[in-house]
């Protein structure tokens, strides 16, 4: 749920982005997990190992716990990683797959 | 690579302190934030503030700011961590997937804190979060918490948080304090009586649930071992208290000492604020959990002390650093007097 009128917060522009290609819209200046967390999206990832969701935790990057596939990448951080246009962004399952050759 | 005279890690209150100091001599220097603003932690804190006259944080962070990008010597990046200080004094940044490295004459480390979290089981489950991430999605994004919100901790951050939340509408279904008393200033324990949100005094959590996020909170007594179940909730609101971000510190090799009451690692500094390593400085909460005020004024003495050091001639600067020295000293001595009994905590069974 988003403050509205917020007393130290100008209006931004809205933008809409695809989530396990669903449709969602987020505000610019948006990091990618605060984003979807606004739009009701807690798991972000799962542990490699024993599968255990995870949500976003630390917030400023220190703990890889909101690492998603962004745009095709894998392991990004999406706490810190800035909301764009139509970015495609899905659940990371595994320890990973697309750096590898 | 790049060079420069003087490169600070994190633009927080200490940094730009530093910053400011610099930013009226000739010496070229770089300040880096990972953030995609300045400020840090004080930048968020959007309620009057007692200790600085009920100014609100960002009253004083934007002045510092304006004034440190009206001077052409200081090149401020955002958005851009520092990754790494290598033994041979070589800094790598990066952003947004592009490493850069950088050399300095001195380094100054305002690197802040980091928070702390509780053992509990399942604690990794969506939903719980530190307060300083409630505060960021409040303050920076404009987001609310989901749902009923739990908050965990002790001393007047939770209570400030708690006050905060209720302003903005969310539903605090309670706060668990870890002491055996309330451990916060009257003025906001009164608040939240007001709003008749419950305190359970002396209590941990046990356990979280739920499955793909959280759906209720477990807690007990510490002394007692009486169980409550708290059920629909969203959000655990974590304020375990900071620790230190020592690990550029640790990287670079400075000398580091334990100290619990600082919130865990600390460098080793001298009066100057100067690590075991000559080059480089540490200011702020990085060098242990105080106030913003002390942090203001380490950053101060930090940036002076590297003027020395660079050789830069100012009217009474040893005479200036230990004004800030006597000013440190106080409101150290006055808050440890104050929170004596807080950090150590009478967590005992």
């Amino acid at each position: 749920m988003r403050i509205i009128n917020h007393p130290h917060m100008n209006k931004k522009k809205k933008i809409t982005f695809s989530f396990e290609g669903e449709t969602h819209i987020g505000l610019e200046g948006d990091m990618i997990a605060y984003a979807l967390y606004e739009q009701g999206i807690q798991v972000l990832s799962y542990s490699p190992k024993s599968n255990r969701p995870r949500g976003l935790y630390c917030g400023i990057g220190n703990c890889g716990s909101c690492k998603m596939h962004v745009n095709g990448i894998d392991h990004v951080v999406t706490c810190m990683t800035e909301l764009k246009e139509h970015m495609d962004i899905r659940i990371q399952k595994d320890k990973d797959t697309s750096h590898d050759t | 690579m790049i060079h420069k005279d003087v490169i600070i890690i994190g633009a927080g209150i200490a940094g730009l302190s530093a910053a400011n100091i610099l930013s009226q001599y000739e010496v070229s220097t770089l300040l880096i934030d990972r953030q995609p603003m300045v400020g840090g932690t004080l930048i968020k804190q959007t309620h009057p503030m007692h200790a600085w006259d009920d100014q609100k944080g960002f009253d004083i962070i934007h002045p510092l700011y304006e004034s440190i990008q009206e001077s052409k010597y200081v090149d401020v990046i955002l958005n851009t961590t520092a990754s790494a200080i290598y033994q041979d004094f070589v800094l790598s940044t990066v952003s947004q997937d592009v490493y850069k490295t950088y050399q300095a004459k001195a380094y100054i480390v305002a690197a802040g804190s980091q928070h702390k979290h509780y053992a509990f089981e399942n604690n990794d489950l969506p939903g719980i979060m530190p307060s300083s991430v409630i505060q960021t999605m409040m303050h920076t994004y404009g987001i609310l918490p989901r749902g009923d919100t739990v908050i965990i901790g002790s001393g007047n951050h939770a209570y400030i948080l708690t006050v905060q939340l209720m302003e903005a509408g969310v539903s605090v279904k309670a706060i668990v304090d870890m002491h055996m008393y309330i451990s916060a200033d009257e003025i906001y324990v009164s608040k939240i009586k007001a709003f008749g949100i419950p305190i359970y005094v002396h209590h941990q959590v046990l356990e979280a649930m739920g499955k793909e996020s959280l759906e209720a909170v477990k807690i007990i007594h510490i002394k007692d071992g009486e169980e409550t179940l708290l059920e629909g909730v969203s959000t655990l609101c974590v304020a375990g208290g900071m620790s230190p971000a020592t690990q550029l510190l640790h990287m670079a090799g400075v000398k580091m000492t334990y100290e619990a009451y600082l919130g865990g690692f600390v460098p080793t500094l001298n009066a100057h604020y100067q690590t075991s390593h000559p080059n480089i400085f540490a200011c702020g909460d990085v060098t242990g959990i105080e106030d913003a005020r002390v942090a203001m004024y380490e950053g101060t003495i930090a940036g002076l002390s590297v003027l020395k050091q660079l050789g830069m001639k100012r009217l009474n600067i040893d005479q200036l650093i230990n004004t800030y020295q006597e000013k440190v000293t106080q409101l150290k001595d006055a808050m440890h007097h104050k929170d004596n009994g807080y950090k150590e905590g009478p967590y005992v069974l």
